[in-house]
């Protein structure tokens, strides 16, 4: 069974995996729940000139109910970096990402601000906020 | 999605001796149903045993050869070895036997002889340890 043979034939069917993987790249992307799991389990890594190498994990829904009710958008921001962080570092406190100092901190949320929690949030009308008329 | 194979996720797929194809994350499970005898006093099972045993498995990705395909699909049987070490058969492995397709995908575009979310049945297994 672990003959050179095999050893070939499914390096070339992986091969021929990596190759469907490609093709349902380009074709266009296949709803794939267990895929979405496991990237949202993985961490990600950026290299940033500022903090360095740093890891942080992606929001997941799950989060957004603990960030979601929190009033205060200093307080939320917070709470996601905090949450962000601490998929790659279980020991960073919400107290150690509110003492950041302010250089690392202001490149860390150059990332944060990438999340979809922060996406531009318009009225429900979709009409702007107007002020009354002066008499 | 890497193409690199991860310890314990990828089958070979044998049949007649011959490697024929090759599953990527595969899962297996194994389900017996409970038998539960009640008497007439008690609410707790008087009796517990197992009863039928049925294997299934599933894999994201199936790649076989294109002349096996139709063959694997009008429901030969085929026997898949799946080791919890790596993709090569050095024990501890599990041998799936009897094995079958009962459902898969496939997308527009896709090449001949892969198919996605297979879905399968098994005879009986066999693990074979270190």
């Amino acid at each position: 069974m672990s003959s050179e043979d095999d050893d070939a034939k499914v390096a070339a069917f992986e091969k021929k995996l990596a190759g469907a993987d490609l093709k349902s790249e380009v074709a266009g992307k296949v709803f794939d729940p267990k895929m979405l799991f496991e990237r949202a389990n993985t961490l990600k890594t950026v290299d940033d000139p500022v903090l360095g190498k740093l890891q942080y994990g992606e929001l997941t829904f799950e989060d957004s109910f603990t960030f979601g009710p929190i009033a205060d958008p200093n307080e939320r921001t917070l709470t996601i970096a905090h949450l962000m962080l601490k998929k790659a570092y279980p020991d960073v406190t919400l107290d150690m990402v509110r003492k950041m100092p302010l250089a690392e901190a202001n490149a860390f949320m150059a990332i944060v601000s990438a999340q979809p929690c922060f996406l531009p949030q318009t009225s429900q009308g979709g009409s702007a906020t107007t002020v009354k008329r002066r008499k | 999605m890497s193409a690199t194979p991860k310890y314990g996720r990828n089958a070979r797929l044998v049949l007649a001796s011959v490697l024929v194809g090759y599953a990527r994350n595969i899962k297996t499970s194994a389900k017996a149903a409970g038998i539960d005898v009640h008497s007439m006093d008690s609410m707790k099972p008087a009796l517990s045993e197992p009863g039928n045993i049925s294997f299934d498995w599933s894999c994201d990705k199936l790649a076989v050869d294109n002349t096996l395909l139709t063959k694997l699909l009008a429901g030969t049987k085929f026997t898949i070895i799946f080791t919890h070490s790596g993709s090569p058969p050095t024990a501890p492995y599990e041998t799936w036997t009897g094995c079958y397709i009962t459902g898969w995908d496939k997308s527009a575009g896709m090449e001949d002889g892969i198919l996605e979310s297979v879905s399968g049945k098994a005879l009986d297994v066999t693990p074979t340890a270190s």
